[in-house]
């Protein structure tokens, strides 16, 4: 017998028995799958956690631009708070009738 | 490996499997578990317990498969696992049993060869053997690995894998015929 041969570890060889081995395949396979598979969940959220908190700052940043870029909004001469704030710069005295119009009765009717 | 799939073929299952493909995961223990067992085998040294350590072992590796960063690598990656989880259950035997020997299944020594069968004898004498060349000589012999696939998986050099299997394949051979000899022999001499 010379050094080239093979020494024959057929006696340690699991997979003689060819029908408990393939079991036992089949079982690693899909045990290691169906952890694979809870495992993946939580990192799933993980991968999903960043690309959605950029979405939410991109369209937080754009409503932000969009308002920005509109300018402030002129005020409604009718607006009760443009009215009182005209009164009060002019020192204007509205009688109670005006002030019931502007600001309204009890129930907010103008 | 080399009989079973190659380079190629496994880096696509392991990406396959990355996916979710059950498949994959199939072909994977298919093609390695019994690599998984020879290197189990070479450490815990008892081959029911390496069947364990190794089904385990694979187990964790198909789970963590999204951790192989390298599919191509994957034989070397798994077999890392497999040398890590067997060492552990080592370390906990020792514990276990307050022994600082890992006896095989049968004792070493001595051994009456009419007594005891090839898996015994070949156990007794895989202990006498160099870790790496227990690693070598059974993922060669035991599995039909290449010098390739072997050098790549436990990162050495084909060369190296050739010293290794050389000088392991000698001990074991000069281990086995000792025990071959009838025991009237070793008394006349």
């Amino acid at each position: 017998m010379s050094e080239d041969d093979k020494i024959d570890f057929r006696a340690l060889d699991p997979s003689t028995d060819a029908v408990t081995w393939s079991l036992r395949v089949a079982e690693v396979a899909e045990r290691g799958r169906a952890r694979a598979r809870r495992r993946s969940v939580p990192r799933q959220l993980r991968a999903w956690a960043r690309p959605t908190l950029v979405l939410a700052a991109a369209l937080a940043a754009a409503v932000w631009a969009g308002a920005f870029l509109a300018g402030p909004r002129d005020a409604d001469a009718t607006e009760p708070a443009y009215v009182v704030a005209q009164w009060a710069a002019n020192e204007a005295r509205p009688s109670p009738r005006q002030i019931l119009e502007v600001l309204g009765d009890d129930d907010g009717v103008r | 490996m080399s009989t079973v799939i190659g380079r190629e073929a496994t880096q696509a299952l392991v990406i396959r499997a990355q996916r979710g493909d059950g498949a994959a995961f199939a072909a994977l223990a298919g093609a390695f578990l019994r690599a998984a067992y020879a290197i189990a085998l070479g450490v815990v040294r008892r081959p029911a317990d390496a069947e364990d350590v190794a089904q385990e072992a694979f187990i964790v590796a198909l789970e963590r498969i999204d951790a192989c960063r390298e599919p191509a690598a994957f034989p070397g990656w798994l077999l890392t696992i497999v040398r890590n989880r067997a060492k552990n259950w080592v370390d906990r035997r020792r514990l276990r049993d307050g022994v600082d020997e890992d006896p095989p299944e049968t004792a070493v020594a001595p051994i009456r060869p009419e007594l005891v069968g090839l898996r015994e004898r070949l156990l007794a004498a895989l202990t006498v053997l160099l870790p790496v060349q227990r690693e070598v000589v059974l993922l060669h012999d035991l599995e039909d690995w290449t010098h390739a696939e072997i050098g790549a998986a436990l990162g050495m050099s084909e060369v190296m894998s050739r010293q290794h299997l050389f000088n392991a394949r000698r001990v074991l051979r000069g281990r086995l015929a000792d025990d071959a000899l009838p025991e009237v022999d070793h008394e006349r001499g």
